[in-house]
């Protein structure tokens, strides 16, 4: 088995800029109250021109070394799990590197939607398990700094026809150090899954490298196809279902129950439906928070930054769960005890 | 997952697939202000192939997996995790990872994509023995593919870029080494995102709004088409790939004189020939086939690996560094007893 991995730092980004429903429906052609009822959120937040994923991580990577009492010259792995990279390439976790300042480290860049913390967990893990030629942990992966970000806004569409989709989603994101020490909250077993002959029912299909001879072409932006579309009807009783199994399986494999949970939090685009999930475990609203119904949903960065935002008001022992699902289709859990 | 964690992991075999299409220098020249000997003299290429009617990344790379899976005796089933290393996804999102997972019929596994260009194929290996070692999976497949072709400035505008890249897909099966002898020994990833800029492809930008619109297919420098300074790229090359490779060798112990075999990327010719006489590694140690696939990226590694397996250059007690350097920068390299 893995040695134990902490949370030995955590902090988070949400760009000042927040934006209500009423800013958002004369352009979209709805009225406010319609967007909040067809999508369940308020207010989301937007990044400031020029600002990528990187920027808004930069934020919170300082937030989180000075919370793990760490200089960045420690950390051993950038991950940055982003669907919405600074540039198409390089990917955000160079960019991050940069703007820390950062020793040349690996900068590693995955993509996993909105279970990229979780998969950055899991990686965080593995790596921090493995040995060096001559026994012992390998050093270098002591300290793995976790980055999750989005930056969703400026790749929504911003008229009638994205009166469904551009509402629902926001920018923001959140850094965690990982590694093992005394303190902070203890990482259980991580699972996630892809299905990924569901991928086409929720995705932003463009530019699309197989397309011959151009992967985007005017005809492409006309028709919209470089924002997102979803088919979120038929996607929510699967959520539901996936959701819950994952949490399940990630219970089990920690030894407790559901009702053992101090916390559940759910992050999934509908909130209401991350709601049906926490009740399909039997868990009481009160002990659930949905990152969406905050913020919007920010694919990869929704559970970290809920996480970081009630961490201070957890009481140590605390048990909680980590859950959600996206495009992919993908989906996951994580257990923390603080 | 076994009972037992493994020391090590082990590529157990590895496939390969390239279109069908050759594309001459030639070709080229017919199309763009270029010449044969130009583009071979300061590269060493001479043709790559190309798509020639609607491809992704994960059509190539489903063959390449399917090789793979064969040569390793194993069914899909028993992949624990797929990870896909591309610059050139299928689509924006989700990952082609989720993409090529359905098309193998996988059913649920973690997949994701990693990006980190020329080093991605060994960012990706690292994920997959890091996973392995720590026991949280048995066997994993890892897959670079690309399809440059369709984002490629093919005039005389992006010829500096345009006559470089080739599209291609390699895949390897990765699974414990039962024997201590064998296998992965360890892997070193390295960034440095301040010369982000010197290798890369801007739109789609997350940071910019918006991220992605028809303009960026013009100008003088289009921003929808990859940018490069070589000259700069090249210098830097030369020093990283040396600088990681003996980095491999002292991790383990080991020296130069005891390598069998280096596979470079295949960025240029004549970095891996610089590289080579600098270090003082007699060309017949090397691997290169840039002649005839020219820049695959995330898929060059495994696909040279592929041909020094089948021609013998690669066998069984032998002694093999894989290293890569390019965009992000990134750079890494994988030393491994076959």
């Amino acid at each position: 088995m893995p040695p134990e991995a902490r949370i030995l730092g955590l902090g988070f980004c949400l760009p000042e800029e927040q934006v209500a429903n009423e800013a958002l429906s004369e352009v979209l052609g709805l009225d406010p109250g319609d967007i909040s009822a067809r999508c369940g959120i308020a207010i989301r937040h937007r990044a400031a021109d020029g600002d990528g994923p990187s920027d808004l991580a930069r934020r919170a990577a300082d937030a989180a070394l000075a919370a793990a009492g760490m200089s960045v010259a420690d950390v051993g792995l950038i991950v940055f799990a982003t669907a919405t990279p600074d540039v198409t390439f390089p990917g955000a976790a160079c960019y991050l590197q940069r703007a820390l300042g950062a020793p040349t480290v690996g900068a590693l860049d995955v993509r996993a939607q909105s279970a990229g913390f979780v998969c950055g967990l899991d990686l965080a893990g593995q790596f921090g398990a493995i040995e060096a030629p001559r026994g012992g942990l390998d050093p270098r992966y002591n300290r793995v700094l976790v980055a999750a970000g989005e930056v969703l806004t400026s790749g929504l569409e911003y008229a009638p026809r994205g009166a469904d989709m551009t509402p629902r989603f926001g920018d923001g994101a959140a850094v965690a150090i990982v590694g093992r020490g005394d303190s902070g909250p203890r990482i259980g077993p991580v699972r996630w899954y892809t299905e990924g002959e569901l991928a086409d029912r929720f995705w932003c299909e463009f530019p699309a490298s197989w397309r011959y001879p151009l992967r985007i072409a005017e005809a492409d932006f006309a028709a919209g196809r470089h924002y997102p579309r979803a088919d979120l009807a038929s996607l929510a009783p699967i959520a539901i279902d996936r959701i819950a199994a994952v949490a399940r399986e990630v219970l089990d494999l920690r030894g407790w129950r559901a009702s053992d949970l101090d916390l559940l939090i759910v992050d999934y685009v509908e909130p209401g439906v991350a709601a049906e999930a926490g009740k399909a475990l039997g868990i009481a609203p009160d002990r659930m928070r949905i990152p969406t119904a905050a913020f919007g949903h920010v694919l990869a960065a929704g559970l970290p930054i809920e996480l970081a935002r009630i961490l201070p008001s957890l009481a140590p022992g605390a048990r909680v769960l980590l859950a959600a699902a996206g495009p992919g289709f993908t989906y996951g859990a994580a257990s923390l005890e603080v | 997952m076994g009972d037992t964690t493994p020391t090590r992991s082990r590529i157990l075999a590895v496939g390969r697939a390239v279109p069908d299409r050759v594309v001459t220098n030639e070709d080229l020249s017919r199309i763009m202000d270029t010449s044969d000997d130009w583009i071979e003299q300061r590269t060493g290429i001479r043709q790559r192939r190309h798509i020639g009617s609607d491809c992704g990344a994960t059509d190539l790379g489903r063959v390449a997996a399917e090789e793979a899976l064969r040569g390793a005796g194993l069914d899909i089933g028993a992949i624990d995790m797929v990870v896909f290393a591309t610059l050139s996804p299928d689509i924006d999102w989700p990952a082609s990872a989720a993409l090529l997972a359905a098309k193998l019929g996988a059913r649920r596994v973690p997949a994701f994509d990693v990006k980190n260009q020329c080093s991605g194929f060994l960012y990706s290996l690292a994920c997959a023995d890091a996973a392995i070692r720590s026991g949280r999976a048995r066997y994993v497949l890892v897959v670079g593919g690309e399809i440059h072709s369709t984002g490629l400035d093919l005039t005389t505008r992006g010829r500096d870029v345009g006559v470089i890249f080739g599209d291609g897909a390699g895949a390897v099966v990765i699974g414990p080494a039962d024997d201590p002898r064998r296998g992965i020994l360890s892997t070193h990833l390295h960034a440095e995102g301040r010369f982000a800029e010197k290798l890369w492809l801007e739109a789609a930008a997350s940071r910019r709004r918006p991220r992605l619109r028809p303009e960026d297919l013009h100008g003088d420098a289009p921003a929808a088409f990859p940018q490069m300074q070589g000259k700069f790229v090249f210098r830097h090359a030369v020093t990283r790939f040396p600088e990681v490779i003996g980095e491999a060798l002292e991790h383990n112990g080991l020296g130069l004189a005891d390598l069998d075999v280096l596979i470079p990327h295949q960025a240029n010719l004549r970095i891996n020939q610089m590289v080579a006489a600098s270090m003082g590694i007699d060309e017949s140690k090397v691997i290169n086939n840039i002649d005839r696939f020219g820049n695959t990226t995330a898929a060059s590694i495994p696909i040279a690996l592929h041909e020094a397996i089948a021609d013998g250059r690669v066998g069984e007690g032998k002694l093999v560094c894989l290293a890569a350097f390019g965009a992000g920068f990134t750079w890494a390299a994988a030393l491994m007893r076959w």
